[in-house]
């Protein structure tokens, strides 16, 4: 499925640039060479990811339980039962033989629908006009087969001037795409409501309507009901739609499988400039892409209104949903024909379950499940697109010359890693050494100054002894007395200066014990860092040395292999 | 005849200009929202819920501001649905849109159709008669909510850092990377923006639909995207649009007075703002929308 809003806005842009270089030369907006390499660079979902989606429907039955679990989540939420909804399910479709006709008459036109975007997807535009085509095919096919009679085959011509007028519509869309450059969803919303209100014109005419607000039936001869398929599933909406569907199935199926035109068509989603190059007509071959992309929408239509319905039912104000359901199975169905037909399977069912669902609870459940379910695979398109899971586990699954590569990057940062250590520690000890030796010299000074301090003082206190003997010869005593003075005062001295030595040798005693315990310390230190970096530099050369025994036998092995490749 | 008229014009007015400002954020910041519909629808139905829960008498005007201040929280949870899938997980946009656009009225329709009863018949008219004139004099506090709202916008989109940031989001992500901004963020907050936006504007029409609320906005999220279209993604470009737009819509609202006759139909005039900007791309297909719209960016991808 191709993400064409960046090509289309992208060749907009491009065409108007080149409008207004060369106002005189006709060119085509997306054929020129410049739109093409704007789009190389624009990374867009090719084929090879809808090859890869192919490859992974597991997704799309991932999605599904997802849609179905949380649509089951809001209903409990809202107080029901979930299991009704799922019971329900199945009862609709399955439970008589009445309701497997409703079964197929769903599918009848639920599987051109599908297939109608799974062309348009594979053609890498986004036909979100399928709605307004099937209406107005609708309305068409209402007015001849309500108003003509007596016609051979009325209900092929209805059908066919239905189909016809949907398939112009939508090679309306597709001519404004390559004329004007207008983006394909734009006008297609656009041209959703426009068919919306002229439907909406038809229920307003005062001769077409019933009272329940929709159009009066069709002509019974016109009706795609055949007896013998009613008596068959007698009750049920069943019709001979059904055969047109397959047929377009089977059409659709061999058209990508066996026939250029696919081929070429598919080219245009998955690259345009290689299809351009290859020479694909781009122009030509867009505009088909579209016609049978409406062709189908407005077959579905047909089917719808005049097969299931056969009267153009009532509508709310709001576009109905019935179109956006070709989204939903194409998205299922990963974008294949029979991928489309299990998707158109599983819609039918939510579908046809929609009228006994709406009798126990609000028929809107269906829409929210399949919204969701949207939502879930455009989540799972991430997935399959971009891998990220693929991703991750392709790291671990690595060649042999990838893991070579790798242990010699392992061998080299190990190495860078063993020098990075051995510098950070030889560095560390010699901090840390540094450090150490300034705390003993400090402390070394700090002893050297106690000793100074108790020089100082016994000076002072010898001073003091002096100045008090002067003062005992100048105050004239006796011999004896003076004696007696001078013997207390030298006591006195003695007795303070055995003090002081005593204290400050315990203060000397205690820096000699520091400074040896910090030399020890020191000591220790370096020898600790030493070690730690002896065991650290042990660990890792013996990592190396087995990085590198591991590496010699990957070498021998791939050259042994090279050596087979050899002969 | 005239105020009837007036009535639906300012509503209209006011909520398409709410609307396609909020789309005009998304679509400059590379995100194509056709969700714009799906959020009118989900600020339509919390504001008639939160009304119905906070008033259920009908007699306090004054509610209906306080759920209008609701309304945008719940339009940007459900734009984060959008946001995830489209910038996390780099889905198509038109599909992500189509699905939210699928769920919402779906949600809506089943929580009023199973839920609390059938009590979700008022809707705020306060002061107005269904049918009659269809006025109230709370339409220019509407109007001035989308005045304000447009002209902040206008400033933030043209004048501030954010905005021109935003703007170069949508016309060249990878630029915008190597400059060191945070692309997906910007994102984030351009399809947030609208979300709260819609979702106010889906909340401010809701006189329009008159107590007859069906889970769907006739389409006037749809009609936001074609005026940004028709007003070519620029801000005065839609306030040309959503007054050519509201005009249309108030007349085809009181289509049976200007028409006693109906000697056109009225499906017509309907039609009308879906041709328009077809024939508006026609003519101006030299200008276009933001260069990088639509397509997912991508962090690991070189460009």
């Amino acid at each position: 499925m191709s993400l064409n809003l960046k090509h289309d806005f992208s060749v907009k842009y491009n065409s108007a640039k080149l409008n207004t270089q060369k106002k005189t030369a006709k060119m085509s907006h997306s054929s020129s060479i410049s739109v093409n390499n704007k789009m190389s660079k624009v990374r867009s979902i090719s084929s090879e990811d809808i090859n890869n989606a192919t490859k992974k429907p597991g997704y799309s039955l991932l999605s599904i339980v997802f849609g179905l679990l949380v649509g089951f989540v809001i209903l409990g939420i809202l107080g029901i039962n979930p299991l009704i909804f799922l019971t329900g399910l199945f009862k609709g479709s399955f439970s008589d033989v009445r309701s497997f006709g409703n079964f197929l008459a769903s599918l009848s036109w639920l599987l051109p629908l599908g297939l109608a975007m799974v062309v348009s997807f594979k053609s890498g535009f986004f036909n979100i006009g399928a709605t307004g085509q099937m209406m107005l095919s609708g309305i068409i096919g209402w007015l001849f087969a309500y108003s003509v009679s007596g016609v051979f085959l009325g209900w092929f011509w209805a059908m066919l001037l239905g189909v016809a007028a949907g398939t112009l519509l939508a090679v309306l869309i597709g001519w404004l795409k390559l004329k004007f450059g207008i983006n394909e969803v734009l006008s297609s919303i656009m041209f959703n409501w426009i068919v919306f209100f002229l439907y909406k014109l038809i229920l307003a005419q005062p001769q077409f309507s019933n009272e329940a607000g929709g159009t009066l039936p069709i002509l019974a001869e016109n009706s795609l009901r055949a007896d013998w398929l009613t008596d068959l599933f007698p009750g049920s909406t069943i019709n001979i739609g059904i055969f047109f569907a397959f047929l377009a199935l089977i059409f659709v199926w061999i058209m990508y499988r066996y026939m250029p035109f696919g081929y070429k068509t598919s080219l245009l989603g998955a690259n345009k400039d290689a299809a351009e190059y290859a020479g694909v007509r781009v122009e030509k071959r867009t505009l088909q892409t579209f016609a049978l992309s409406g062709a189908l929408a407005a077959l579905a239509g047909s089917i719808f209104y005049l097969g299931v319905k056969q009267a153009l039912p009532v509508v709310t104000d709001n576009l109905p949903t019935e179109g956006f359901q070709g989204i939903t199975i194409a998205l299922i169905g990963f974008n294949t024909p029979m991928g489309a037909f299990g998707g158109a399977l599983f819609m039918a069912m939510l579908v046809t379950s929609r009228t006994l669902i709406s009798a126990s609870m609000d028929g809107n459940i269906i829409d929210l499940v399949q919204g969701i379910i949207i939502i879930f695979i455009a989540l799972s398109q991430y997935f399959i697109i971009y891998d990220p899971i693929g991703k991750a586990r392709s790291k671990k699954m690595l060649s042999l010359p990838e893991k070579i590569r790798q242990k010699d990057d392992l061998i080299e940062n190990l190495e860078i890693k063993k020098t990075s250590i051995n510098k950070k520690s030889i560095s560390k000890q010699k901090h840390s050494y540094i450090a150490r030796q300034e705390n003993i010299f400090q402390l070394k000074m700090s002893k050297i100054n106690a000793n100074f301090f108790v020089i100082n003082e016994i000076d002072e206190l010898v001073r003091q002894k002096d100045i008090l003997i002067n003062n005992l010869k100048s105050q004239d005593l006796s011999s004896e007395a003076f004696k007696a003075k001078k013997e207390k005062i030298l006591e006195t001295t003695e007795l303070k200066i055995a003090k002081i030595v005593e204290n400050s040798q315990k203060d000397i005693l205690n820096y000699k014990e520091q400074i040896k315990t910090e030399k020890l310390t020191a000591k220790e230190e370096v020898q600790k860092l030493a070690n730690t970096r002896k065991e650290e530099n042990k660990k890792l050369t013996d990592q190396i040395f087995e990085l590198k025994i591991q590496l010699k036998e990957m070498v021998s092995k791939e050259k042994q292999i090279q050596k087979e490749g050899v002969k | 005849m005239f105020i009837s008229w007036l009535g639906v014009f300012i509503v209209a007015f006011s909520a398409y200009l709410l609307v396609s400002t909020g789309g005009l954020f998304s679509e400059k910041s590379g995100t194509v929202n056709i969700a714009l519909d799906g959020m009118m629808i989900m600020g339509a139905f919390t504001y008639g819920i939160v009304l119905t829960t906070l008033d259920s008498t009908g007699e306090n005007a004054g509610m209906q501001y306080v759920a209008l201040l609701i309304v945008p929280i719940v339009g940007v949870l459900f734009s984060l649905l959008l946001a995830v899938s489209t910038v996390n997980f780099m889905a198509d946009h038109i599909i992500a849109g189509t699905a939210l656009n699928l769920i919402a009225p779906a949600f809506a329709m089943l929580v009023l159709v199973m839920g609390t009863e059938q009590d979700f018949v008022r809707w705020g008219l306060y002061d107005v008669v269904p049918g009659t004139d269809n006025f109230s004099y709370h339409f220019f506090a509407f109007l001035a909510i989308a005045l304000v709202t447009f002209a902040i916008g206008y400033f933030v989109l043209n004048k501030t850092t954010f905005g021109l940031r935003l703007k170069a989001v949508g016309e060249n992500p990878n630029a915008l990377a190597a400059g060191g901004v945070d692309v997906n963020k910007l994102k984030y907050a351009g399809i947030m923006i609208s979300g709260a936006l819609a979702a106010l504007g889906g909340a401010i029409a809701m006189p329009i639909f008159a107590n007859n609320f069906l889970g769907n906005v006739r389409g006037m999220g749809y009609m936001a995207i074609a005026i940004i279209i028709m007003g070519q993604w620029t801000m005065l470009g839609i306030l040309g649009g959503t007054v050519l737009f509201s005009t249309l819509m108030a007349f085809t609202a009181n289509y049976v007075v200007f028409f006693p006759q109906e000697a056109i139909p009225k499906q017509i005039f309907e039609m009308l703002p879906f041709v328009l900007p077809i024939v508006t791309m026609m003519i101006f297909k030299s200008k276009q929308g933001p260069s990088a719209l639509g397509q997912p960016y991508n962090k690991e991808q070189r460009n």
